[in-house]
C-alpha cells in the first residue's frame, strides 16, 4: 500500500518534470506562429478550480480562433485583485481587462483605475441592446458605460426534493408566498423523540453573506429600499424592519431555522440534510448536481406586497492605461466573451446578461437549464444593491461592517431588530458621508 | 587585525541585514512616514500631522480590536508557555518512539494558516465538526464555537495553540538539554525528589528560555490576523476583529494608507512595549 503510494507520487512527479520540460520548449521555440498577435492580460476573481478551468477553456477556444489576439488570464480571490489591481494601476502595470462586479463599478470608476468604453462597444459591435434596462443601467456611471455587463446572479430557492416528499409535500408545488413557505418549513422542521430538532426547515446562517441577501431581498418585497433619496441608509424604516423581524421571528417564535447552523466555508448544510430549505444563488447548481442530491429550485416566495430578489452581475471593463493601443483588442475579446457567454454561464453557474445567450440552445439546451430556469423567471423581480462610490466597505461581507456586525446582532438575538438597525444606520451613514 | 575582523563580521552579517534594511528597516520608517499623510495609494501623499491618530482612536471598531487583541494574548500566552514546557519535558525523557511523537507534536507548525483554518472550522461546526461530537459523548451540548461571540475568540486561541505551541516547545527542549546531568544526579544523592529538582534545578535553570518564549509568545499574539480572516473573518459581531485585520481593512479595503499606517505604528510601539520588557526581565534574571 505504501508502495503504491510512493509509486504513485514518483509517477506524478515524473510527469509534472515532463511537463515542465515540454513547457520550457514550448518558451524555447521561434514565436513566429503567434508574432501577429496582440497580448491582452486579463484578471478575475472566479478563483474556484471548476471555474478556473472554465474560463481558461473558453479563453483558449478564443485564442485558438485567430482573431489576432492572445488573451492571458490570471484569477485572484476578490479582495486580493482588488488591492493588486489599484496598486498595479499606481505603478502603470494595470491589466488590460478587468472581471468584476457591476455594485464595484462606480468605486472603480471614481478612483479612475477603469475608463469609459462607449468607444470600444461601438467599435466591437457589442450588442448592449441585448442587456435587460437594469443591467444596462448597472454599467453606467456619470452617463458613460464603463463594462461589457456578463451575466446576472439572482438569489433563488433551493429545496431537497426526497425530504419534501416526506413530509407530505408536493415538490411540483413550491411555496409562493410567506404563510405557504412558513407551512413547510414547519413541516420539514424535524424533531428527534426527546423535542431536539435534528433537522431544520431552513438555512439562515448569521455569517457569511446569504442573511444579508434574503433580508435586502425582503425589504424591497415589503416596499423598502436600502437607501433614502438623500442617498443616506433607510435600514431603520418601517419595511426594512417588518422584513428583518420576519426572519428573526423564523429563528425565535416558529423554530424553523437556526443563525448557528450552515454558512461557514466548508460546511455545508444542505448537503449533510441539516437543513431542507436554503435560498442561494444560481451558482450552487453545479455544486448540487455533482453531490446527486435530489433538489430542485424556484423563484424566492413572495413573503411582502410584491416580489424582489436580490440579484448581482459580473461585468468585464478596460483599465485605464497610459496608451490606447490595445482597444482594438480588448474591444475583440469583449465582444466575443459576450456572444460567447452560454459555456462560462453554465460552468460557473450563472445566467447570461445577453437575451440572444440566454435563449440559445448552447444554454437552455444544458442539463443544468431545469435549474437555471426558476432564476431566469425571476430576472424581472431583481434588485441590484446601490450602485455607491463606497460599495467595498459598505457592503463587504467578510469584514465586521455596521452592516454585517448589526445584522448578525438581530440574528443572534443580542441586540433587538429595531435596535440593532437603529445602530446598522448610524454606522452606515458615516461611511456613506465619508464620500 | 582587529578591524579586519569587523570587517568580516560585517560581511557575514550583509546578506541578512541587506534584506532586513530593503524589507523591514525601510518599509518600517517608510509606514511612520505615512502615517502622518493622507494618501489613497492612487494620489499623492499629503501631510495632515496626527489626524490619523485621533481618526483611529476616535473610531471603536480600532477599540474594539485593540481589546479584542488584547483578550486572544490573555487566552494564549499563559497555555502557549505551560503547554510548550509540559510537552518538552515529556518529550525530554529517553523513551523508545519519543523521536515520532516529537515529530508529530511539530507537525502543524509546517501547515499553511489558510489550511489550519478551514480544517479547525470543520471540526469546531456545531452540527458535524468533531469537537462537540466528543463533547456531547461526555454530556456537553454542542457549542456554535464560530457562530457564537462568546465563543469565537476561545476557538481561534485553542487553534493557534495547537498549530504553534510547538515553536515554544522547541526552544524548551533545547533549554532542557542543556541542564547538565550532572546537577540531576547530584540532587538525587542529596534526596532530592522528582518535583524538588524540577522546581529548585530545572526552572531556575529554564529562566532564560521561559523568559523569551513568554516575550515571543506575546508578541506573536498580538499580531494575529491569519486565524481569524480564515475561521471568522473578524465575526460574528466583530468579536475576533483584531489590529491586524484593522490594518488590512483600512489600507486594502478602504485605500486609507494614512489610518492604516497609524494603527500599524500603535501595534508596533505595544510590540515595542513587550519587548522592552522582556530584555528588562532577562536582565533582571
Amino acid at each position: 500500500m505504501a508502495n503504491d503510494v510512493f509509486a504513485k507520487s514518483l509517477l506524478t512527479r515524473r510527469q509534472a518534470l515532463a511537463l515542465g520540460a515540454s513547457a520550457a520548449l514550448a518558451g524555447a521555440l521561434p514565436r513566429g506562429a503567434f508574432a501577429a498577435d496582440e497580448k491582452v492580460t486579463l484578471w478575475h476573481g472566479w478563483t474556484g478550480a471548476d471555474n478556473t478551468t472554465a474560463l481558461n477553456g473558453v479563453i483558449d477556444t478564443f485564442n485558438k480562433g485567430g482573431k489576432g489576439v492572445t488573451v492571458e488570464p490570471t484569477g485572484y480571490d476578490w479582495d486580493t485583485l482588488f488591492s493588486k489591481w489599484v496598486v498595479s494601476s499606481a505603478g502603470g502595470r494595470a491589466p488590460d481587462l478587468v472581471l468584476f462586479h457591476i455594485t464595484e463599478l462606480p468605486e472603480f470608476a471614481t478612483r479612475k483605475v477603469i475608463r469609459p468604453i462607449d468607444d470600444v462597444v461601438a467599435s466591437s459591435g457589442l450588442d448592449l441592446s441585448q442587456v435587460p434596462d437594469a443591467g444596462r443601467t448597472g454599467v453606467t456611471f456619470d452617463g458613460k458605460v464603463y463594462a461589457a455587463p456578463l451575466d446576472v446572479h439572482p438569489l433563488g430557492f433551493y429545496y431537497n426534493v426526497d425530504m419534501v416528499q416526506e413530509a407530505g409535500l408536493d415538490p411540483a408545488k413550491p411555496p409562493k408566498s410567506g404563510e405557504e413557505f412558513l407551512e413547510w418549513a414547519k413541516k420539514l422542521t424535524v424533531k428527534d423523540g426527546s423535542g431536539k430538532i435534528t433537522r431544520y426547515g431552513f438555512e439562515l446562517p448569521n455569517t457569511w453573506a446569504t442573511a444579508r441577501w434574503i433580508w435586502f431581498s425582503l425589504m424591497y418585497q415589503f416596499g423598502g429600499t436600502f437607501l433614502d433619496d438623500k442617498g443616506l441608509a433607510a435600514v431603520d424604516s418601517e419595511a426594512s424592519q417588518k422584513a428583518l423581524q420576519y426572519l428573526v421571528d423564523l429563528i425565535n417564535v416558529h423554530g424553523v431555522t437556526n443563525p448557528e447552523v450552515g454558512g461557514n466555508k466548508g460546511e455545508d448544510a444542505f448537503a449533510s440534510k441539516q437543513v431542507a430549505m436554503k435560498f442561494i444563488g444560481p451558482w450552487e447548481v453545479n455544486l448540487r448536481m455533482a453531490q446527486k442530491m435530489n433538489f430542485m429550485t424556484a423563484q424566492l416566495p413572495v413573503f411582502g406586497q410584491k416580489a424582489a430578489v436580490w440579484a448581482n452581475s459580473h461585468c468585464m471593463a478596460v483599465s485605464k492605461q497610459k496608451s490606447d493601443d490595445k482597444l482594438a483588442a480588448d474591444g475583440t475579446f469583449m465582444k466575443w466573451f459576450f456572444d460567447n457567454f452560454a459555456a462560462p454561464a453554465t460552468t460557473v453557474g450563472i445566467i447570461p446578461q445577453s437575451k440572444a445567450v440566454r435563449e440559445s440552445a448552447a444554454f437552455t439546451g444544458t442539463e443544468q437549464y431545469k435549474y437555471f430556469k426558476s432564476f431566469v423567471d425571476d430576472l424581472p423581480n431583481i434588485v441590484y444593491e446601490p450602485l455607491i462610490p463606497q460599495y467595498l466597505s459598505v457592503f463587504s461581507f467578510d469584514k465586521p461592517t455596521p452592516l454585517v456586525t448589526n445584522l448578525q446582532a438581530a440574528l443572534s438575538g443580542s441586540k433587538p431588530v429595531p435596535d440593532a438597525l437603529k445602530a446598522m444606520k448610524e454606522g452606515l451613514d458615516a461611511q456613506l458621508k465619508k464620500g | 587585525m582587529r578591524s579586519g575582523m569587523t570587517l568580516a563580521a560585517y560581511l557575514f552579517l550583509s546578506p541578512y541585514l541587506a534584506l532586513f534594511i530593503a524589507f523591514m528597516l525601510l518599509p518600517t520608517l517608510a509606514a511612520i512616514g505615512i502615517s502622518f499623510m493622507r494618501w489613497d495609494i492612487l494620489g499623492a501623499p499629503e501631510f495632515i500631522g496626527l489626524d490619523n491618530y485621533r481618526q483611529i482612536f476616535g473610531d471603536p471598531l480600532f477599540l474594539t480590536a485593540i481589546k479584542n487583541t488584547f483578550y486572544f494574548v490573555f487566552l494564549t500566552a499563559i497555555p502557549m508557555v505551560v503547554l510548550g514546557l509540559a510537552l518538552a519535558m515529556l518529550l525530554d525523557q529517553k523513551l523508545k518512539g519519543t523521536a515520532f511523537v516529537r515529530t508529530v507534536v511539530f507537525l502543524p507548525y509546517v501547515v499553511m494558516v489558510s489550511t489550519v483554518g478551514i480544517l479547525w472550522g470543520w471540526l469546531f461546526d456545531k452540527g458535524t465538526g468533531l469537537v462537540n461530537y466528543y463533547l456531547t459523548t461526555i454530556g456537553i451540548e454542542p457549542i456554535a464555537w464560530l457562530k457564537d461571540p462568546h465563543w469565537s475568540m476561545p476557538a481561534l486561541a485553542i487553534t493557534t495553540i495547537w498549530w504553534t505551541v510547538n515553536t515554544n516547545m522547541i526552544i524548551f527542549l533545547a533549554a532542557l538539554q542543556d541542564i547538565s546531568e550532572e546537577l540531576h544526579d547530584a540532587a538525587t544523592l542529596d534526596g532530592a525528589g522528582p518535583w524538588q529538582r524540577f522546581v529548585y534545578i530545572t526552572l531556575p535553570l529554564l529562566r532564560p528560555a521561559m523568559a523569551l518564549v513568554t516575550a515571543l509568545t506575546i508578541i506573536n499574539g498580538w499580531r494575529v490576523f491569519g486565524q481569524a480572516y480564515v475561521m471568522t473573518q473578524g465575526g460574528p459581531e466583530a468579536s475576533t476583529f483584531v489590529i491586524v485585520q484593522y490594518i488590512y481593512l483600512t489600507a486594502f479595503q478602504n485605500f486609507e494608507m494614512g489610518p492604516a499606517a497609524a494603527a500599524g505604528v500603535v501595534l508596533l510601539l505595544i510590540t515595542l512595549l513587550f519587548s522592552l520588557a522582556q530584555m528588562k526581565l532577562m536582565k533582571a534574571i
